[in-house]
C-alpha cells in the first residue's frame, strides 16, 4: 500500500515531476478533465498548497512509480544526511579550534589575539565570503562569486549529492536539480549550498562555545594578550570597547577593563610568564572572548543560516512552480473545460472481408436490369458486349419507382426464363437492404440454378474503381446466395 | 425539444455522416469505414462546456429501405399538418422490426426534437432514389440543412443544390475530410442559422463557436510551450561519463554525441506526440509524401537544409545578435568606443556561427571536487539545430492542427515547405528568438519570464507559418 504521508517540498516537488511525466502518456482531455476536478475541491490559494493538495489526491488514486518514490526518497534522504555530515563537521572542527585555541599547559596564557583572530576575525572574513556567494550572479563579481563557490567546502558536499543522483543514470537527468531549469535550478543549488556551509558553520561555533565553557569550568585557564604589532594599551582598550559595544550593557562584565589590559599583556621573551598580578585576574579575558564569538560568529551564522532556509524554501517552491509539467498542471486546473466526444460506446458492424465470385464461364444472351438508373438505357447493350461480352436480350429497369414496379419487373424476369440476370447497379453508391430484398425476391422468382451478376458501373458510365468493386464485392459475398456473383467488366 | 441545440445527421449509407461527426466532435475513434451499414445505432456527440452541454450531434445509421417507409407513410397520410404523426406511428409500430431497424433509429432523435443535417455526396451524380429520404425527412416537419459532402474529384455540387434547395432550407458544401477549424466555426455558424427559432440553441451554438475558438487558442499555446520546453530542453542537454586515465578520449566523446543525439531525436518525438495528443490526434500517423519531410532523421543534411536557416540567414542572425551584445558596451561607455563594441560583435557573431556550424555540441573534461575526470558533451553548440527542431515542430503543428479527425488514412507532408523553413520567421523575431537561443545554452535553460518570452515568439512563428485560424 502506497504510503500518503506527506514528504518534505523537496521529495514532493521530485515525486510530482516524475509522476507528470508519466502522466504525459494518458490523454491531454483525461488529464485536463480530472485536474479540474481536483482543482474544484481545493479550497486553497496558494499555489504550491494547491499542487501539493492535488498531488495528495492524485497519488491516492494512481500511486508514484516504486523506482521514481524510491529516487526521490534516496535523494531527499541525501540531501538530510548531508545537512547531519556538514553539523557533525562543523562540530568536529569547531570542537578542535576551541580545543587548539584554549589550550593551556600552565606556563605561558592563552593569547586572547590568537583566539580572537582565529574564532572571531576568521570567521566575520568567512561571512563576508558567504555574503558575496548569496549575492546574484553580477557581472564582475561573477568570477569571484564561482572561486569562492568552488573553495566552500558545502560545494564537495554537492558534487556528492550530484554523485548520488548520477547512480541511476536515465532518471537523473529527471531527478536531479531538473536539467534545463537553468536559473531557478542554479538558484536552488546556490541556496542549498548556503544552507549546508552555514549547518556548518553554526555548528562549528556551537561547538566551539561549549567546549570553551567546558574548558573554562572544568579546567583553570589563564588569558593575556600579546602581539608584534605595536598596540599600547589604549588602543587595545579601544578596541575591545568597540567590539563589546553589542553585549557592553547586557554582560558588562565582559568588556575588559583598563587594568585587565594592562595587567595581561605579555611578552614571550620574557623570561617567564606575567606573574605581577593575580593569576586569578588572568581568567578575565573568557567573557569577552565568549561573548565576541557568540555576537561576531554564533549570532550572525544563525542569522544567515535562517535566510539561506527560507531562500531555499522558496527556491525550491520555484524549483516546483518552474516545472513545465507543472506549470501545464497549473493550466490544466485552471482552464476552461471543453469536451467533445461521446458517452456511447462505438457499436460499429465489423464486417468480414470476404470477397463475391466472379460469374462462371458464360456466353450468349442475358436479360438485364438497371438498378436505380445505373446507367442510360440505350448504353446498356454496347457496355453489356463490350465489358461482359453478353447479348442483351431485354432491359428493364429498378429502384428508382415503386416497390410494386419492382415486382413487375421480377415477375417479367421469371417470365423470360434467361440465365444469366445482369443487374447494374451505380458503384459510387452503397448497396442498400432494398435491393438485397430486391435480389431475394427474385431469386424466390427465377430459382437457384439461375445465375445473377451484379455489375457495379462507375459514375461517367466507366467500369467501377478499385475500391467500389472490393465494397460491393464485399457486400456481394456477405448477401450469401450461392449463385450470386459480381463482375466489374475490368 | 431537446434543452440544447441537438442535430441528427442522417442520409444514405457512406455518404460520410461518420466523417462529419468525427470531424464536429474532433474524435478519431469514430468508424469510419466503405462498408455500408457499420454504423447501426445512433450515437450521441455532446460539446460540453464545464458540464453544460452546448450542442449535440447524433451519427445515425444510413437509410436502407427509404421507398419502402415513404410509401407506408404516404399510405397512411391523413393530413400535411399531421404528417410528423404519422412518422411517429411509424416508428411505434416497427420498434423492434429487423427491416426497418435503421430507419427506426434514425428518426427517433428527430422525433425527439433533433435539427436535421442530411449529407449527400456532391462529388458524384444526384439520383432520383434520394427523394424518398428528402420526402420522409420534409413530413418530420423538423429544421432541416443539406450537407454536400465531397467524397472524391468529381464535382455534382450544383446538380444537388438544385435538388436539395426544394426540400432544405440551408445548404452547405462541407468536406469533411479537409475542413479546417475556420471551416468548421463556419458550419456551426450555420447550424445558428437552422436554430434561430430557438433562441436558446442559438445563444448556445453562438457559445459552442466562442469556447471553441478559445479552446483553439488555448491549444495552440500549449503546444506553443511543449515546443519551447523541446528547444530549452535539447539546447541544456549534456552527456557525460566517467573519463579515466588513459582513456581512448576521442571514442567516448563519439560515443557520448551519439547518446545526444538520441535523446535529442527522442525529446523531438515526445514532444510531437504532445501535440498531437492536444489536437486530439493520438492515433495520427505521420507517412511521408514524396518529400518524406517530417520522416526525416533530425540530425541529416536535409533536414538542415529544408527546415533550418541558409548560412546567410544563420551569419546575419549571429552577426546581429553580437552587434547588439557589443551595443551593450557601447552604451555602457556612453558612446566613447565609437559603436566599435557592436562592429567587433557583429563580426565575431557572424564568423562564430559560420565557422561553428559543423560542430554538434561543446566536449570538454572537468575534474569532479570529488576527485577524477568527467567527459561532458553538451550543451549543443550548433548555431542551426535550434531553428531546425523550430522549423520541424512548426510544420508539424500546422499539419496536426489543419489535420481534421475524419481522415483515416496517415498524415501526409503535401505543404510546399521549400527551402530553410525557419527562415521564413520574420527576421526580427528570429533575432529574438536566438538571443534566447544563447541565454539557454548560458544558463542551461531559461527563467519562467524568458521562457514564456519564447513561448509568445514560437505563437507568433506559428500565426506566420498559418495553420491555426
Amino acid at each position: 500500500m502506497h504510503n500518503a504521508r506527506r514528504g518534505s517540498l523537496f521529495q514532493e516537488a521530485l515525486e510530482i515531476s516524475a509522476w507528470l511525466e508519466a502522466d504525459r502518456d494518458r490523454p491531454f482531455d483525461q488529464r485536463l478533465h480530472r485536474d479540474r476536478k481536483i482543482a474544484a475541491s481545493i479550497s486553497d490559494s496558494d499555489t504550491v498548497d494547491r499542487v501539493r493538495h492535488w498531488w495528495q489526491v492524485v497519488r491516492r488514486e494512481t500511486p508514484s512509480a516504486a523506482h521514481d518514490t524510491e529516487l526521490a526518497t534516496r535523494l531527499s534522504r541525501a540531501r538530510v544526511i548531508i545537512t547531519f555530515s556538514m553539523l557533525f563537521i562543523g562540530a568536529l572542527a569547531g570542537a578542535g579550534a576551541s580545543l587548539a585555541v584554549f589550550r593551556y599547559d600552565g606556563t605561558w596564557p592563552i593569547n586572547v589575539v590568537t583566539a580572537f583572530a582565529v574564532l572571531v576575525l576568521l570567521q566575520i572574513a568567512l561571512i563576508a565570503a558567504t555574503l558575496i556567494l548569496m549575492l546574484p550572479r553580477i557581472p564582475g563579481l561573477r568570477a569571484l562569486q564561482s572561486v569562492l563557490g568552488a573553495l566552500n567546502p558545502a560545494a564537495i558536499a554537492a558534487a556528492a549529492y550530484r554523485r548520488v543522483g548520477r547512480q541511476h543514470d536515465q532518471r537523473a537527468s529527471l531527478l536531479v536539480l531538473h536539467q534545463a531549469r537553468g536559473p531557478v535550478a542554479s538558484r536552488f543549488a546556490r541556496w542549498q549550498i548556503v544552507v549546508w556551509s552555514q549547518c556548518a558553520a553554526v555548528a562549528f561555533n556551537v561547538a566551539a562555545l561549549v567546549c570553551a565553557l567546558g574548558l573554562i569550568t572544568f579546567t583553570d585557564l589563564a588569558f593575556g594578550w600579546s602581539s608584534t604589532l605595536r598596540f599600547d594599551s589604549e588602543d587595545i582598550l579601544r578596541l575591545t570597547r568597540l567590539l563589546s559595544t553589542p553585549w557592553r550593557d547586557l554582560w558588562p562584565a565582559a568588556v575588559p577593563t583598563a587594568e585587565l589590559i594592562e595587567q595581561s599583556r605579555f611578552f614571550r621573551l620574557a623570561a617567564s610568564a606575567p606573574t605581577a598580578i593575580a593569576a586569578s585576574e588572568l581568567t578575565g579575558w573568557w567573557p569577552f572572548l565568549l561573548a565576541a564569538v557568540t555576537t561576531y560568529g554564533l549570532f550572525p551564522r544563525c542569522c544567515l543560516l535562517l535566510l539561506a532556509v527560507f531562500r531555499l524554501r522558496a527556491a525550491t517552491r520555484n524549483l516546483l512552480l518552474d516545472d513545465p509539467r507543472v506549470r501545464a498542471l497549473l493550466d490544466r486546473m485552471n482552464a476552461e473545460e471543453m469536451q467533445l466526444g461521446s458517452n456511447v460506446e462505438e457499436t460499429a458492424a465489423a464486417f468480414p472481408d470476404r470477397n463475391a465470385q466472379s460469374a462462371p464461364a458464360m456466353s450468349g444472351d442475358a436479360v438485364v436490369i438497371v438498378w436505380s438508373g445505373a446507367l442510360r438505357m440505350p448504353d446498356v447493350a454496347p457496355w453489356t458486349a463490350k465489358h461482359l461480352r453478353w447479348r442483351v436480350v431485354e432491359t428493364l429497369e429498378a429502384g428508382s419507382r415503386t416497390i410494386a414496379a419492382d415486382a413487375a419487373v421480377i415477375d417479367r424476369v421469371a417470365t423470360l426464363q434467361m440465365n444469366p440476370v445482369i443487374v447494374f447497379v451505380r458503384g459510387w453508391e452503397a448497396p442498400l437492404l432494398e435491393l438485397q430484398d430486391f435480389i431475394q425476391a427474385l431469386r424466390a422468382k427465377v430459382g437457384p440454378q439461375c445465375s445473377v451478376v451484379v455489375v457495379p458501373v462507375g459514375a461517367n458510365g466507366d467500369v467501377a474503381s478499385e475500391s467500389q468493386r472490393s465494397t460491393w464485392s464485399r457486400w456481394t459475398a456477405r448477401v450469401g446466395d450461392p449463385a450470386l456473383y459480381l463482375e466489374s467488366g475490368a | 425539444m431537446s434543452t440544447h441545440p441537438t442535430f441528427a445527421v442522417v442520409g444514405h449509407p457512406n455518404k460520410g455522416k461518420s466523417s462529419i461527426v468525427a470531424t464536429l466532435a474532433e474524435d478519431e475513434t469514430v468508424v469510419v469505414s466503405p462498408d455500408p451499414g457499420t454504423t447501426r445505432q445512433a450515437r450521441g456527440f455532446r460539446m460540453q462546456n464545464d458540464d453544460r452541454v452546448l450542442y449535440e450531434l447524433i451519427d445515425t445509421p444510413g437509410f436502407q429501405r427509404p421507398r419502402a417507409l415513404i410509401e407506408w407513410l404516404q399510405s397512411h397520410e391523413r393530413s400535411a399538418s399531421e404528417r410528423p404523426a404519422v412518422v411517429r406511428e411509424f416508428v411505434a409500430l416497427h420498434e423492434g422490426d429487423p427491416r426497418f431497424q435503421n430507419e427506426c433509429e434514425l428518426l427517433r432523435p428527430i422525433l425527439a426534437g433533433a435539427g436535421i443535417l442530411y449529407v449527400v455526396d456532391g462529388a458524384h451524380p444526384y439520383g432520383a432514389e434520394y427523394e424518398a429520404e428528402m420526402e420522409i425527412l420534409r413530413w418530420t416537419g423538423q429544421p432541416r440543412m443539406a450537407l454536400i459532402n465531397m467524397i472524391g474529384p468529381g464535382d455534382h455540387v450544383e446538380e444537388w443544390r438544385r435538388a436539395l434547395n426544394q426540400y432544405f432550407s440551408i445548404v452547405r458544401v462541407f468536406d469533411a475530410l479537409r475542413a479546417d477549424f475556420a471551416k468548421r466555426l463556419e458550419l456551426l455558424r450555420a447550424f445558428r442559422e437552422l436554430s434561430e427559432v430557438d433562441q436558446l440553441w442559438a445563444r448556445s451554438l453562438e457559445q459552442a463557436v466562442e469556447v471553441l475558438q478559445n479552446d483553439r487558442k488555448a491549444r495552440q499555446r500549449r503546444a506553443a510551450t511543449e515546443i519551447a520546453d523541446l528547444l530549452i530542453e535539447v539546447l541544456a542537454l549534456s552527456e557525460s561519463a566517467a573519463c579515466a586515465e588513459g582513456a581512448d578520449q576521442a571514442q567516448l566523446s563519439k560515443e557520448l554525441t551519439e547518446r545526444l543525439r538520441k535523446r535529442v531525436r527522442q525529446r523531438e518525438h515526445s514532444a510531437r506526440r504532445v501535440v498531437q495528443d492536444l489536437y486530439r490526434h493520438r492515433s495520427l500517423q505521420m507517412q511521408s509524401s514524396e518529400f518524406d519531410l517530417l520522416t526525416e532523421d533530425l540530425f541529416s543534411e536535409r533536414s538542415f537544409s529544408v527546415f533550418g536557416l541558409s548560412n546567410a540567414q544563420l551569419s546575419m542572425t549571429g552577426a546581429v545578435t553580437g552587434a547588439l551584445a557589443g551595443g551593450a558596451v557601447d552604451a555602457a561607455v556612453g558612446g566613447a568606443s565609437l559603436l566599435l563594441g557592436a562592429g567587433i560583435g557583429a563580426i565575431v557573431g557572424g564568423l562564430g556561427v559560420m565557422f561553428g556550424s559543423n560542430r554538434l555540441a561543446k566536449v570538454q573534461v572537468l575534474g569532479s571536487p570529488l576527485g577524477g575526470h568527467r567527459l561532458i558533451v553538451g550543451p549543443i553548440s550548433s548555431p542551426n539545430l535550434p531553428w531546425v527542431i523550430l522549423g520541424r515542430a512548426l510544420l508539424h503543428h500546422r499539419l496536426v492542427a489543419e489535420t481534421n479527425h475524419a481522415r483515416r488514412e496517415s498524415l501526409v507532408v503535401d505543404v510546399d515547405a521549400g527551402e530553410h523553413l525557419a527562415g521564413t520567421i520574420d527576421a526580427g523575431r528570429r533575432r529574438h528568438v536566438a538571443r534566447l537561443f544563447e541565454r539557454i545554452r548560458e544558463q542551461s535553460g531559461l527563467s519562467t519570464h524568458q521562457r514564456e518570452e519564447l513561448v509568445s515568439h514560437v505563437v507568433a512563428a506559428m500565426d506566420e507559418l498559418g495553420g491555426v485560424r
